[in-house]
C-alpha cells in the first residue's frame, strides 16, 4: 500500500515526535504500556492489563505483557518501560513531551541534574515497573498511552544516537526497512508480532514530497491507495459532490481548537480589552466557508468533544462594532499595527488574509508573515509573535481530559522559551487551581469544576479560539480496515488495514 | 516593417523614399524634421510597435484609474463571493449579472478590482525599478567606458560578478534579508537588473568616446564631465529609451515570480504574481483564478516587448539593419 505525504516525517523517534504525521508513522515501529480502543477507553497493550492503581491515584503497577520481542530479538523487560520514561525526561533526549511526566516523583530533581535516576520509576521484577507520582494524577494512565510512552530498547537507542529517530527499533507490527529522506519511507511487516494475525498488510509506502493537487490525482488514477494530508480544498467541493467518491471520503471530527494566540505580554495585546476586542473582531463563520465547511466554529478553549466543555457558554459573538467600543476604551480609537505569523501551507495563508481583513475594519493594520512550519513554532515559543495563527499546528488533543487544552499551551509550566505557550501567559491563581483539579478522582465533579476554569482564561482572552477541525481523508476504496472514528491521536490505524483487489 | 532594403549610409534619403513606398498618396512630409519627428513617423508605420504601444495606454490607464474603474475594494472579501460550500464563483457574466465580472478568488474578493489594482503594483515596480536600474547601469556604463583605466576594470569587473549571479536567486536572497514591501522589491530588482544596462551603455561610451565630436570638444577645451555630461550621454538617450521600455517587461516578470514565490508584495496588496500563486490549486476545478491574472501578465509582457522592439527599430534603424 502507498501514503502520500506533502512533507517528509520529521523523525520516527516515539520520544521527539510531535504531530499528527509522525504519531500515525511511530505507532507502526513502537507500543506503549497503553493503549485506545477505537474510542477513548484505555487499553492495555504492552502491558498484560491495565495497571494496579493505589486508592490515592499515586502509584501505579504495571505487568508487562511476556515473550514480547523487540526487532532485534530481545525479549522486552520491565527495565526497558522504565528506561523510556526516563529517557523522555532526560534534558539531553529534548523531548516536547517531558513534560508530561513530570508529575512522577523525583522527576523534576532528576531534570534538574539533583539526581541520577527518577525516584518514582521502579522496577520490582522483570516484568512488573511501578511509578509513584509526587501528587494524584487522573490522567497519567491517558500520559502513559501517548507516543512518548512508546518502548524503546536502549541497546538500539545508544547504538543509533541522534540517529535514532531514522533507524527506529521497537516492537510494533512493522519494521522501518527503508528511509530515503525526501522521498520515500517503506515499512514491512513484523512476522513475529505479539498480537496474533495483526498486521496485515505486507508492505507500506510513505511517499514523500507529493504535493494534495498531485495525490489526489495520483489517488484518482490508483497510484496511491491513501492521502495522508487531507483533500485540497480547491477539489473538494467537487469530490463531495461526486458520487463515485462516497465510499471513498472519511470525514471525522477532530478534537482540537485552533486559535489566535495572543501574546499577553507584547503591547497593546497585555490589555485585555485589546484582547476581547479582537475575539469580537474575528469572523468565524467565515472561516468556516474558506475551509469549504470543513469546520466548525469554536466558542471556548475546549473543543465540544472533549469532556469539560460548557454547553452553556457561547463565546464571544462576532460583532466589529463592539470591538471598536472595546479598542476605544483601552485607547486605540485609532487603532494600531500588527502581525501575524501563520505557517505557508495553503488553505493557512487565506485564513491569515480573513483576519487581515476583519483586523483592518476595526483600524488593527496587520501584516502577514507565512514561513514553514517548524520556524513559526520557534518563533511562537520563543515569544517573538505579537499573534500566531495555530492552524496546521495546534492544538489537537493529546489525550480526552480538559488539563490536556491547559497545562501544556496556556499553563505555567510551558511558558518557556521554545514551549507551546504561545499566549506567554501564566495565571499563578490558575495554575494553582489546576494542581488541585488534577488530583479530584471523582471525575464529574472534575470535569464540572473545569467549566469555571475555562471561562477565566475565556475571560481573560488569551486566544481566539477561531474553529474547531475535522478530519477529511480521501483512500482508495479498495482501502478498508481504518477504524471510523478511532482515537484521534491515531489519525491512521495501518495495522488493521487491508486492501480488496 | 517591411521596407525596401536600400544603402544605410544615405539615410536621409531612404527615409524620404520609404516614406513614398508606403504612402504615395500622403502630402510629403517636410524633408527638415526634428530627430523625434522622425522617429515618430518610423514608429507609427510599424504596426506591432502601435499595438504594444495602445496596450501600454490602456494598461497605464487601468492602473491610473484603478480607483474608479475597480468595481470593489480589491480587499473586500464578499458573503456572496464565495458559494456556500466555499468555492470561488465563476464570472456571473454568465447569468446575465454585473455583480462579479471576472468571477472571485479563493477568499471571495472580486477578481477583476483585483486585477485593475494589481496593474498599479507591477506598473509601478516595473517602472521605478527600471528607473533605477537604468540609472545605475547608465552611470556604471558611462563612468567605466568614458574614463577607462583602472575605473573601467573595477567597474566592469564588479558588473560582470554581479551579473554571474542568476537575477531571480539573487533578488529571492535580498528580499529575504530585507523584509519584503513594494519599496524593497523596488530596489531588490532595480539592484539586480542595473548589469545588463551598464553593459549596453559601456559598448556605446567607448565607441563613441574616441568619435571626432568628442575629440573636437576636447579641443576646445571642454573638461571631462562637460564632455560625458553634455556630448556623450545625449547620444544614449535611444539606448536608454529601449532599455527603459523593455525593462519594464522584465522586471514585471521578475516582480511576479517573486510575488508568486510569497516574497513579493505582501498581501492585501493584489499582485498578479500573488494571484497566481493564491489561486494555482484551483487551476482545475476555478481556472479563472490563474487565468486571468497570468493573461494580464502576459499581456503586459508583451506589450512592452512590442514597444520596446519597435522604438529600437524606430530610434535606430541603421543598427537594427531595417533601412
Amino acid at each position: 500500500m502507498i501514503v502520500a505525504y506533502k512533507d517528509d516525517l520529521a523523525t520516527l523517534d516515539p520520544a521527539i515526535g510531535y504531530d499528527w504525521t509522525n504519531w500515525p508513522a511511530e505507532k507502526m515501529v513502537f507500543d506503549g504500556l497503553l493503549d485506545y480502543d477505537s474510542s477513548t477507553t484505555i487499553t492495555p497493550r504492552l502491558a498484560d492489563s491495565l495497571p494496579e492503581v493505589s486508592a490515592d491515584a499515586t502509584v501505579y503497577t504495571f505487568k508487562l505483557r511476556k515473550g514480547v520481542k523487540f526487532h532485534n530479538g530481545r525479549e522486552v523487560v520491565a527495565e526497558d518501560a522504565a528506561y523510556s520514561i526516563t529517557r523522555v525526561l532526560d534534558p539531553a533526549t529534548g523531548s516536547p513531551g517531558a513534560g508530561f511526566y513530570l508529575g512522577i516523583l523525583g522527576a523534576q530533581e532528576f531534570v534538574d541534574g539533583k539526581a541520577a535516576s527518577v525516584e518514582g520509576i521502579k522496577v520490582l521484577d522483570p516484568y512488573t515497573v511501578q511509578f509513584t507520582l509526587s501528587a494524584p494524577d487522573v490522567t497519567f494512565l491517558n500520559k502513559m498511552a501517548l507516543n512518548f510512552a512508546f518502548i524503546v530498547p536502549r541497546e538500539e537507542v545508544e547504538k543509533a544516537g541522534e540517529n535514532f529517530g531514522h533507524a527506529p527499533v521497537g516492537t510494533g507490527p512493522y519494521t522501518l526497512k527503508e528511509w530515503v529522506s525526501g522521498q520515500y519511507l517503506v515499512f514491512e511487516r513484523n512476522p513475529n508480532y505479539f498480537y496474533e494475525g495483526l498486521p496485515y498488510l505486507d508492505k507500506i509506502t510513505i511517499q514523500v514530497g507529493v504535493a494534495p493537487d498531485v495525490a489526489l490525482l495520483r489517488l484518482e488514477k490508483g497510484e496511491i491507495q491513501l492521502m495522508g494530508d487531507p483533500p485540497p480544498g480547491a477539489d473538494w467541493a467537487r469530490i463531495v459532490a461526486d458520487p463515485a467518491w462516497e465510499d471513498r471520503l472519511e470525514i471525522q471530527p477532530q478534537v482540537s481548537t485552533i486559535y489566535i494566540a495572543i501574546n499577553t505580554t507584547a503591547a497593546p495585546f497585555d490589555s485585555v480589552q485589546v484582547r476581547q476586542a479582537l475575539n469580537h473582531a474575528i469572523d468565524k463563520q467565515r472561516i468556516v466557508q474558506l475551509l469549504n465547511g470543513r469546520a466548525t466554529v469554536a466558542d471556548q478553549i475546549l473543543p465540544p468533544l472533549m469532556p469539560g466543555y460548557d454547553d452553556t457558554y457561547a463565546g464571544y459573538e462576532y460583532n466589529p462594532d463592539k470591538a471598536t467600543a472595546l479598542l476605544t476604551e483601552a485607547g486605540y480609537a485609532e487603532g494600531f499595527e500588527s502581525s501575524i505569523e501563520c505557517i505557508a501551507v495553503d488553505p493557512q495563508p487565506k485564513l491569515c488574509e480573513s483576519f487581515q481583513q476583519d483586523l483592518a475594519k476595526i483600524g488593527i493594520k496587520l501584516t502577514i508573515n507565512t514561513l514553514a512550519a517548524p520556524n513559526v513554532i520557534e518563533d511562537a515559543g520563543n515569544g517573538k509573535n505579537p499573534l500566531t495563527w495555530s492552524g496546521g499546528l495546534a492544538w489537537i488533543q493529546d489525550y480526552p481530559d480538559p488539563d490536556d487544552f491547559y497545562a501544556p499551551i496556556l499553563g505555567c509550566d510551558s511558558n518557556v522559551p521554545g514551549g507551546w505557550n504561545w499566549s506567554r501567559y501564566c495565571n499563578e491563581e490558575l495554575h494553582a487551581r489546576s494542581q488541585e483539579l488534577l488530583g479530584m478522582v471523582d471525575r464529574q465533579l472534575r470535569l464540572d469544576a473545569y467549566k469555571p476554569f475555562f471561562k477565566a482564561l475565556m475571560d481573560d482572552a488569551v486566544w481566539v479560539p477561531v474553529i474547531n477541525g475535522q478530519y477529511t481523508i480521501a483512500h482508495s476504496g479498495k482501502l478498508h480496515g481504518q477504524p471510523t472514528l478511532t482515537h484521534p491521536e491515531h489519525l491512521f490505524v495501518y495495522e488493521t488495514m487491508w486492501l480488496s483487489p | 516593417m517591411t521596407v525596401t532594403q536600400l544603402d544605410p549610409s544615405r539615410e536621409e534619403r531612404s527615409e524620404t523614399s520609404a516614406a513614398n513606398l508606403t504612402a504615395p498618396y500622403v502630402e510629403r512630409a517636410p524633408v527638415e524634421v526634428g530627430y523625434f519627428a522622425r522617429v515618430w513617423r518610423r514608429l507609427r508605420r510599424d504596426r506591432s510597435a502601435m499595438v504594444g504601444g495602445v496596450l501600454v495606454a490602456l494598461i497605464v490607464a487601468a492602473a491610473l484609474l484603478a480607483e474608479i474603474l475597480a468595481p470593489y475594494d480589491p480587499a473586500e472579501q464578499f458573503r456572496d463571493g464565495l458559494t456556500p460550500d466555499g468555492q470561488p464563483v465563476p464570472s456571473t457574466l454568465m447569468d446575465g449579472r454585473a455583480r462579479f465580472l471576472l468571477g472571485t478568488d479563493a477568499n471571495g474578493r472580486d477578481l477583476l478590482s483585483r486585477i485593475l489594482h494589481g496593474a498599479r503594483v507591477s506598473l509601478l515596480v516595473g517602472v521605478l525599478a527600471n528607473a533605477l536600474a537604468v540609472t545605475i547601469g547608465t552611470l556604471i556604463g558611462s563612468v567605466a567606458g568614458y574614463f577607462g583605466g583602472r575605473l573601467e576594470t573595477l567597474l566592469m569587473r564588479f558588473t560582470e560578478i554581479m551579473m554571474a549571479f542568476p537575477t531571480l536567486l539573487l533578488a529571492m536572497t535580498l528580499v529575504a534579508i530585507l523584509k519584503p514591501s513594494v519599496w524593497i522589491i523596488i530596489v531588490v530588482i532595480g539592484a539586480v537588473y542595473w548589469t545588463w544596462i551598464a553593459r549596453v551603455v559601456y559598448g556605446q561610451v567607448v565607441a563613441l568616446r574616441d568619435r571626432d565630436f568628442v575629440t573636437a570638444a576636447r579641443a576646445l577645451g571642454a573638461g571631462r564631465r562637460f564632455i560625458l555630461f553634455r556630448h556623450i550621454l545625449p547620444q544614449l538617450v535611444p539606448t536608454i529609451i529601449v532599455w527603459g521600455t523593455l525593462g519594464i517587461a522584465t522586471n514585471v516578470m521578475i516582480e511576479a515570480s517573486l510575488s508568486y514565490l510569497g516574497i513579493g508584495v505582501q498581501p492585501p496588496t493584489p499582485s498578479w504574481g500573488g494571484m497566481i500563486q493564491q489561486g494555482q490549486s484551483f487551476y482545475r476545478t476555478a481556472p479563472w483564478l490563474v487565468i486571468f491574472p497570468g493573461l494580464s501578465i502576459m499581456t503586459t509582457v508583451f506589450a512592452f516587448n512590442l514597444l520596446g522592439d519597435g522604438l529600437r527599430d524606430a530610434l535606430d534603424p541603421v543598427q537594427s539593419g531595417k533601412l
